[in-house]
């Protein structure tokens, strides 16, 4: 089994919050001893164990894929269904109406992205033996009894299940709650916000998305409910997300695993290498933003093993990216990115800016961005 | 259309892939479902083993386009294999060659580079690069060229295939860097509440890889033990208006800072000094 443990989505923000962040990690950079020049005469087969990013990879090997490399649905489904068992173990600020709803406008949001050309519904629910629950055919969204007493633990997970002969194909997901973390976590009032948020979040990854990055800002030093709110809220597959509905890069990156006619033509990309102190900046994180009036973002990626990024899905035009070391650390990010990046010296750069012209149908590799050390305080 | 699968076939044919787990808290595992492994892709048997060549970043209907000093990535994937292939048990992997029209001091593959043939292992994906190499030449038109994948020395073992795929590449001829086509200012806000202060920048370039970076946003004397890494400044913009001006762009970026920091960011264009914005209790350009 291989376990994702890189997000926290919709943890609250308000009174009696006990932040469930581990300790300060050390970030020393270990030295990479990579040399462009040998990187770009090699082939390299990847082989970096850990968790994915962004899209969810076919090999386990992978950290980083494009979108045409992940997993998915098969795109002829037409529509992904989803059912509300009831498993009994609804917690005590969630009743049976409240649940339905929730589902009901998780499942919406990802419904009709534009464009996406995959459908969401939810189908009828009933009682379920817990027993029955796991791979059998259906997409359930339930409460499971089994977390029950973890008030600390796993606050929810999306399971994927399915192979076909391409190897590259989702068969089956479900989303799983942990009945303690409603009570426990959310404050009064917002609960039915909350969870929708949760429920949001898992079934993106029922669908292949992974987690992205929140947008760059310190919400960590100024708490993200008093920071500025051009940059708010973050995508919904952040790990660290407040969101209400789908950013744009939560809309473009179902987009591009399921792309509805015309949208591939429509879109353009930016890619590139990121360098730090000549060797390649790791899991660097590239956030686009729409060069027009007011504040735009748009679709972001991370950098791979070689520095190698590609942001997919732009919108044309003149657009500005804003590279920035990957921004939190907390018990459900990634264990493996953040390491692989802190081994590299990848936390602790300089953020930086630059801009490119983006054309529909076309991918531009611009030159490479050369980062600096120093983010880290001194 | 919605999807219908009979419960027993999915029993059939899935394992189980992973799961995402989300929240804070000490690592609980979830638990759960069965723990088996996907099984290895098994196409139906007698079907040829293709090597293709491919890019994730070349879109359909278009080429790649790289400006000089751009790198990119191509891909060879294994297709068709089947476990009843005599050439599923090679662990080593197939070789492949690299060819393109490009001249060699414009189009840097690795076969130009590396005198010997990138391998694939049977289930792998073979990655390598492909560069664009600084010429100096300015003003000329852009040049399209193809790559293609090739047999190795010796030939291909039998039954083994290469597609008859063919990455198009457009090297963009990157415009002169002038450098005086940098205007840059900046302007102090004030003072705000909770010992922030405000500032301004624009910026004014007239190439595309102007770039701006933070120098000094991250003078913190802020006890960040309770947060997770240090990676957390305390500047942040709190917006930006950018918009295109012929080759270039322009840009306004408002920021924050807290009163202890001094802020400091670098503009600059390629092989040209920075232009450097400071704000402290004021701000200034040099």
């Amino acid at each position: 089994m291989k376990r994702l443990d890189t997000g926290a989505p919709g943890l609250p923000r308000g009174d009696g919050f006990d932040r469930p962040f581990p300790r300060k990690r050390s970030v020393a950079a270990r030295g990479a001893g990579w040399a462009l020049g040998a990187a770009a005469g090699a082939a390299l087969l990847l082989a970096v164990p850990g968790d994915a990013y962004r899209f969810r990879p076919r090999s386990p090997d992978q950290l980083i894929t494009a979108a045409d490399s992940a997993m998915r649905w098969d795109p002829g489904i037409g529509t992904v269904t989803f059912t509300v068992p009831d498993t009994g173990a609804l917690p005590d600020a969630v009743d049976p109406a409240m649940w339905a709803r929730v589902v009901r406008n998780a499942v919406a949001r990802w419904d009709r992205v534009p464009g996406s050309a995959l459908r969401v519904a939810v189908v009828g629910g009933a009682a379920a033996n817990t027993a029955d629950l796991g791979i059998n055919g259906s997409n359930d969204v339930y409460f499971w009894p089994q977390f029950e007493g973890q008030v600390r633990g796993t606050a929810s997970i999306a399971e994927l299940a399915g192979w076909d002969p391409s190897g590259d194909r989702i068969q089956e997901c479900d989303v799983r709650i942990n009945p303690a973390f409603p009570d426990y976590w959310f404050a009064e009032g917002i609960v039915e916000q909350e969870l929708t948020n949760v429920v949001t979040h898992e079934i993106g990854h029922c669908f292949g998305l992974m987690h992205t990055e929140p947008y760059p800002v310190p919400i960590f030093l100024v708490r993200e409910d008093r920071a500025p709110p051009v940059f708010r809220p973050s995508p919904t597959m952040a790990y660290t997300s407040e969101q209400g509905e789908l950013s744009e890069d939560d809309r473009v990156a179902m987009a591009l695993l399921y792309p509805a006619l015309g949208f591939g033509a429509s879109r353009g990309a930016v890619a590139g290498r990121v360098t730090l102190n000549g060797a390649p900046a790791r899991f660097a994180y590239v956030q686009t933003f729409e060069a027009r009036a007011g504040v735009h973002p748009g679709p972001g990626a991370f950098a791979d093993e070689n520095g190698v990024f590609h942001v997919a899905g732009v919108r044309p035009g003149r657009v500005l990216l804003w590279v920035h070391p990957i921004q939190v650390d907390t018990g459900s990010a990634s264990p493996h990115l953040i390491a692989e990046a802190a081994a590299a010296g990848v936390l602790d750069f300089q953020d930086q800016w630059r801009w490119a012209e983006v054309t529909a149908g076309e991918t531009l590799v611009i030159p490479d961005i050369t980062l600096a050390r120093g983010r880290v305080p001194r | 259309m919605i999807a219908h699968v009979p419960v027993a076939a999915i029993l059939a044919a899935t394992a189980l892939l992973g799961f995402a787990a989300c929240g804070g808290g000490e690592g609980t595992d979830g638990g759960g479902l069965p723990t088996t492994p996907p099984p290895t892709p098994a196409p139906p048997p007698g079907e040829q083993i293709v090597l293709k060549l491919a890019s994730s970043l070349v879109p359909a209907s278009g080429a790649v386009r790289v400006v000089e000093g751009g790198v990119f990535f191509a891909e060879v994937r294994v297709l068709g294999l089947s476990p009843g292939s005599p050439l599923g048990g090679s662990e080593a992997g197939f070789q492949f060659a690299v060819v393109t029209d490009a001249p060699p001091d414009e189009l840097r593959t690795p076969y130009a580079v590396t005198p010997r043939f990138p391998r694939i292992k049977v289930s792998g994906v073979a990655r390598f690069a492909i560069e664009a190499l600084p010429d100096g030449r300015t003003g000329e038109a852009d040049a399209a060229y193809t790559i293609r994948l090739a047999p190795p020395a010796g030939g291909l073992p039998a039954g083994l295939t290469l597609a008859d795929d063919a990455l198009r590449v457009v090297v963009v001829d990157s415009p002169p860097v002038r450098c005086g086509g940098l205007d840059v200012t900046a302007r102090f806000g004030g003072s705000e509440a909770r010992r922030m202060r405000t500032g301004e920048i624009t910026l004014a370039a007239s190439h595309p890889d102007a770039s701006v970076s933070m120098v000094h946003p991250y003078e913190t004397k802020i006890d960040i033990d309770d947060f997770p890494h240090p990676p957390a400044s305390s500047l942040f913009t709190t917006g930006f208006a950018a918009t295109g001006t012929g080759d270039g762009f322009r840009a306004t970026i408002p920021f924050r800072w807290t009163d202890f920091n001094r802020v400091e960011l670098d503009a600059r264009l390629p092989g040209c000094p920075p232009v450097t914005v400071r704000c402290d209790d004021g701000c200034s350009v040099r």
